[in-house]
């Protein structure tokens, strides 16, 4: 890994100077995806794909570690990280000849891909997702709503998830179908969220018309096809847990510069998030190793997911905390938006409420409701 | 004392056989009867761990009859003994005092006391804690003379001998007391542990025997010793409070369902494994730590300490909550456990004081 990890020094060192001079401190979307154009040209982007689809077929841990040294220099995020770590691998296993064209061209960026998921009514519950897709002769007729569509307002794509029969229970009867986001009778809008951005959707159709070849996988299996990709990001959460682990040490460390102490209160709540931050790291890199020596991680994702989502958001309420009087007046806006955009940290991805009952149900095996 | 000799494959066998042991060993009934019998030992179970499992010996080097291991290994049995209830003096006399001779680095000590300890036939109590508003004092007569009061002496009344923390006037000094030497009086404490008795032992002009030089250093390693070794004990009995939780909300009906099916409960027991997982990545991190890494290892046993004493008692009041009644009552085992839990959440530090520690390390308080 040594190697690979030297090569990539030595290519960002040559290529992170080369997009900063051609941008100049621009962050727009366009410089973005020129950054992930040149990280999927170095195959960097694309790492964890298969040789044939452009990658380097790297494992777990190997990924984690590019990222890690990615991060630490400096780089911008990339912005498909949806179409390059769930969508891409989903066409890679389900889809038809015409619909694996898109891989090449969602690592370059060509292709700028979503996922149709949540709805109003389906949310932590996404399987009683509503979105109807009827056959139609050799035609899916898609009507419905989605939600909290990360990455809507750019994309090119979606896979989306719709309901094709309604008689089966919840599960079953859902299939995957993609399309192009410019198909007639799709309508996009932007959600302001609380923290005045608009990284998410609403996408509306209205008897949209898309080929029954649009189908991804087998017809009613989509939640199926879905879930197996799902599992491409369980490491992902293992990588929060150790990015919040050096937060919480760098908050510390700037805390403890300054001239005046803070209140013996306050300096004990950051002693204890650093406590509950270290021991989320243990079981994080304890997870790693796990699956480093080809273990599936199993509930303590689980756990990991629910301690990170409150840890990190308690973090984000001390530091407005810190920020006193100025956290209101506009004059700490880093401390206001964090506090803002963490309330989201215990919602996505299953709600803290929905892990507590995950949890309770398959592992420890109580009765439901 | 090595670092993890084992592997993690190597060490759930050692624990299966260690559970094994306890599960028909130390039943409940058992824990109940040595608890009435007022002895204050398990001798039978005892023996057992050991001798025949050779769990007494874990931490001293082969060439004093030991298994040469370290606290990775110690971890398990201290889990499994307190997940059990087991009444042995495993933490007093195979970790606190074993580790306290080794840490004086004195080989003549070591020939003469760790055979003894290794196969468990000769029982230790270690004597640190100074009673409320006392300092033990040892004073260089024709002999080392010891004056003063400890409080909390796990297992005194069944030990043969006595290591007892004290000043000297070059600095603080470890010493080895004869249980029936002169001037020791012990008075047994009403000891909230119903499985591990303590006592307040006195010292009045006894002669003590000095091992080692200055024990400052070495003391300052053997409470973080004590504090991974508590949090394996915590760590064994929240896993252990959890299953019994989660077995009685699956199976305790209240308006016409299990409790288990209302989220309230469901919830409570989710945050349970939670925290159960959390403290075994802890204790699994904090007994790994290289010894001779004194400053990693401070650091690791403040937070393996801070976060099993805080969750732990959590842990074991949540079980008495999700029993109702039930859990209130003196048959039913939660509070066994919950006095043990408490016991070890105090000794070495609370959570709280172990934050305080923590905060100067981080450079937050002076």
């Amino acid at each position: 890994m040594d190697d690979l990890l030297a090569e990539l020094r030595t290519w960002l060192g040559d290529a992170l100077p080369k997009w900063k001079a051609k941008w100049n401190g621009d962050t727009s979307w366009d410089a973005l995806c020129d950054w992930q154009r040149m990280m999927a040209e170095g195959k960097w982007a694309t790492a964890s794909w298969p040789l044939k689809y452009g990658g380097r077929g790297l494992g777990t841990m190997d990924v984690l570690a590019i990222e890690d040294v990615v991060a630490a220099s400096g780089a911008p995020q990339i912005p498909g990280m949806i179409g390059l770590k769930n969508v891409a691998p989903t066409l890679m296993k389900f889809g038809n000849e015409e619909q694996q064209k898109s891989v090449a061209r969602i690592g370059s960026t060509d292709e700028v891909w979503c996922q149709g998921f949540s709805e109003p009514g389906a949310g932590s519950d996404l399987a009683s997702l509503r979105t109807r897709a009827v056959i139609d002769g050799d035609e899916f007729v898609i009507n419905g709503q989605k939600v909290w569509t990360s990455n809507g307002m750019h994309a090119s794509h979606m896979q989306l998830l719709a309901r094709t029969d309604p008689d089966a229970p919840k599960h079953k009867g859902i299939s995957a179908i993609t399309l192009s986001m410019k198909t007639p009778g799709v309508e996009v809008r932007p959600i302001k969220q609380i923290n005045g951005g608009a990284e998410f959707a609403e996408v509306f159709f209205t008897d949209v018309r898309v080929p029954v070849a649009n189908l991804l996988g087998p017809l009613h299996e989509g939640w199926m096809v879905t879930m197996t990709t799902l599992g491409h990001e369980r490491a992902g959460v293992a990588v929060f847990a150790g990015r919040l682990e050096q937060r919480i040490r760098g908050l510390i460390e700037e805390v403890a510069k300054r001239d005046v102490r803070v209140s013996p209160v306050v300096s004990d709540e950051l002693a204890e998030m650093y406590v509950e931050a270290r021991v989320l790291g243990a079981m994080a890199r304890q997870m790693l190793n796990k699956i480093a020596q080809g273990g599936t991680p199993g509930s303590e994702q689980s756990v990991i997911k629910m301690v990170w989502s409150e840890l990190s958001q308690r973090v984000d309420t001390v530091v407005m905390g810190l920020a006193g009087i100025e956290g209101v007046t506009g004059e700490n806006n880093s401390a206001t938006l964090g506090y803002l955009s963490a309330r989201s940290a215990t919602i996505a991805a299953g709600t803290s409420d929905i892990v507590k009952n995950i949890i309770g149900d398959r592992v420890l095996g109580l009765p439901r409701d | 004392m090595k670092n993890a000799t084992t592997t993690e494959a190597e060490r759930a066998e050692f624990r299966a056989s260690v559970r094994d042991y306890l599960t028909n060993a130390s039943p409940e009934t058992r824990v109940r009867a040595v608890i009435d019998s007022g002895t204050g030992l398990d001798a039978s179970t005892w023996k057992g761990l050991a001798a025949d499992l050779g769990v007494a010996g874990l931490l001293i080097p082969e060439e004093f009859g030991g298994q040469g291991m370290g606290m990775a290994e110690m971890a398990v049995a201290l889990e499994e003994a307190a997940r059990a209830l087991a009444v042995v003096p495993l933490l007093s006399s195979s970790v606190l005092s074993t580790l306290a001779i080794q840490l004086t680095g004195d080989e003549e000590a070591f020939k003469k006391y760790l055979p003894g300890l290794a196969d468990g036939s000769e029982i230790m109590a270690f004597a640190g804690l100074d009673g409320a508003g006392t300092h033990t004092l040892a004073r260089d007569e024709t002999y080392w003379g010891l004056y003063g009061t400890k409080t909390a002496v796990l297992n005194a009344g069944i030990a043969s001998r006595f290591l007892v923390v004290a000043s000297t006037p070059d600095g603080t000094g470890l010493f080895v007391v004869d249980g029936d030497a002169g001037g020791v009086v012990v008075n047994p404490q009403d000891a909230l542990d119903l499985t591990r008795p303590t006592a307040l032992v006195t010292f009045e002009g006894t002669e003590g025997t000095r091992i080692g030089g200055d024990f400052t250093d070495g003391l300052k390693s053997l409470r973080s010793f004590g504090r991974i070794a508590t949090s394996a004990e915590l760590l064994g009995m929240s896993e252990r409070l959890m299953e019994i939780s989660v077995d009685y909300a699956k199976t305790r009906e209240q308006f016409g369902k299990p409790i288990g099916a209302f989220q309230a409960i469901k919830h409570r027991c989710s945050e349970m494994f939670a925290h159960v997982e959390s403290m075994r990545a802890a204790v699994a991190a904090a007994s790994l730590v290289q010894p001779e890494d004194t400053a990693a290892l401070h650091e690791q046993a403040l937070v393996v300490k801070a976060y099993c004493a805080r969750f732990a008692p959590w842990v074991a009041e949540a079980t008495i909550q999700v029993h109702g009644g039930i859990g209130f009552t003196w048959e039913h085992v939660a509070h066994l456990y919950l006095r043990r839990v408490k016991t070890d959440e105090v000794l070495f530090g609370d959570a709280l004081s172990c934050r305080d520690e923590l905060q100067q390390i981080l450079g937050l308080t002076a």
